[in-house]
């Protein structure tokens, strides 16, 4: 299975010069809590709720300075046809949740996020658990 | 199980007339995204990292004049200490809140739950159970040799 039907296409892009205040307002109006700072079709990075909190909280970073400012390191990038458990092992080596995922064109198609896939791994696994009840003997 | 002993981060408490920036920083050193908030130890309010971006940056207030009391979520849902898994899983689904404050009979916190430390207690078991499945197997292999 490859993660292409599991990508959420809604991905909010904003611009790398947006301010941060306005990339909040955006999180808060579509009910978000990441955006992806696209340059052009160039993803620079993933900017979540936290991290402007954190960065405009603790760091001093001004709500008008551009967003790009909080999108320090290139996004975990894969492939929109890469198989499910190879995801899945890239969020676990690279310790993120949330993967930026492109076409072949290096065209940003979506972010595959760890929440999305574990009810897909939950209905697996109650699907099982049915397999398994159906072939337990019927109490006498 | 009771929920106390899989709720892995640190509960850290701030009090109510708190600052935002107060809260930020709080949430740095202790790498938590959500607090809880009392006053005269007793919880009242949680506070995550999403409420000061969206309540406070998103609105454009100041994060060194704003009161935690102004942007908590007041009167939230919380689990006693005793509190069972399936508990858990089923307040978590009334109020879809990802992380619960656990209290004890005083009200007074003692621990915050989240959906990833149920995710991690979960794999973990289906985690032994599937060793249990496998070496069932290994044993007859290595227990019981049949002829055809």
């Amino acid at each position: 299975m490859s993660i292409s039907s599991l990508v959420s296409p809604q991905v909010v892009s904003v611009t790398p010069t947006m301010p941060v205040q306005q990339a909040a307002r955006w999180m808060k109006s579509r009910g978000v809590g990441c955006v992806a700072v696209v340059d052009g079709e160039q993803p620079l990075g993933l900017v979540t709720d936290r991290d402007i909190a954190l960065a405009c909280g603790v760091d001093g970073v001004l709500p008008d300075a551009p967003v790009r400012t909080l999108a320090a390191h290139p996004p975990v990038t894969v492939l929109e046809s890469m198989a499910l458990p190879d995801a899945i092992a890239t969020m676990a080596r690279e310790g993120v949740r949330r993967l930026m995922v492109t076409d072949a064109t290096g065209r940003v198609v979506g972010i595959l996020s760890a929440d999305d896939l574990i009810p897909l791994l939950g209905e697996e696994l109650a699907a099982l658990g049915e397999t398994v009840r159906g072939h337990r003997p019927a109490p006498v | 199980m009771p929920v106390s002993e899989i709720a892995k981060a640190p509960v850290v408490d701030i009090p109510a007339y708190a600052t935002a920036e107060d809260a930020a920083r709080l949430m740095a050193h202790h790498h938590v995204g959500a607090l809880v908030v009392t006053r005269e130890g007793e919880l009242i309010g949680m506070l995550t990292d999403r409420d000061i971006t969206v309540s406070v940056i998103a609105e454009g207030r100041a994060l060194s004049t704003t009161a935690v009391v102004e942007i908590m979520s007041p009167e939230p849902a919380f689990l006693r200490d005793h509190s069972g898994i399936m508990d858990t899983l089923e307040t978590m689904r009334r109020t879809k809140a990802r992380r619960l404050p656990v209290v004890d009979e005083h009200l007074r916190p003692v621990g915050i739950v989240s959906a990833d430390d149920l995710l991690l207690y979960l794999v973990q078991e289906v985690a032994y159970l599937g060793r249990a499945v496998s070496r069932g197997w290994e044993v007859e292999r290595a227990t019981k040799d049949t002829p055809v």
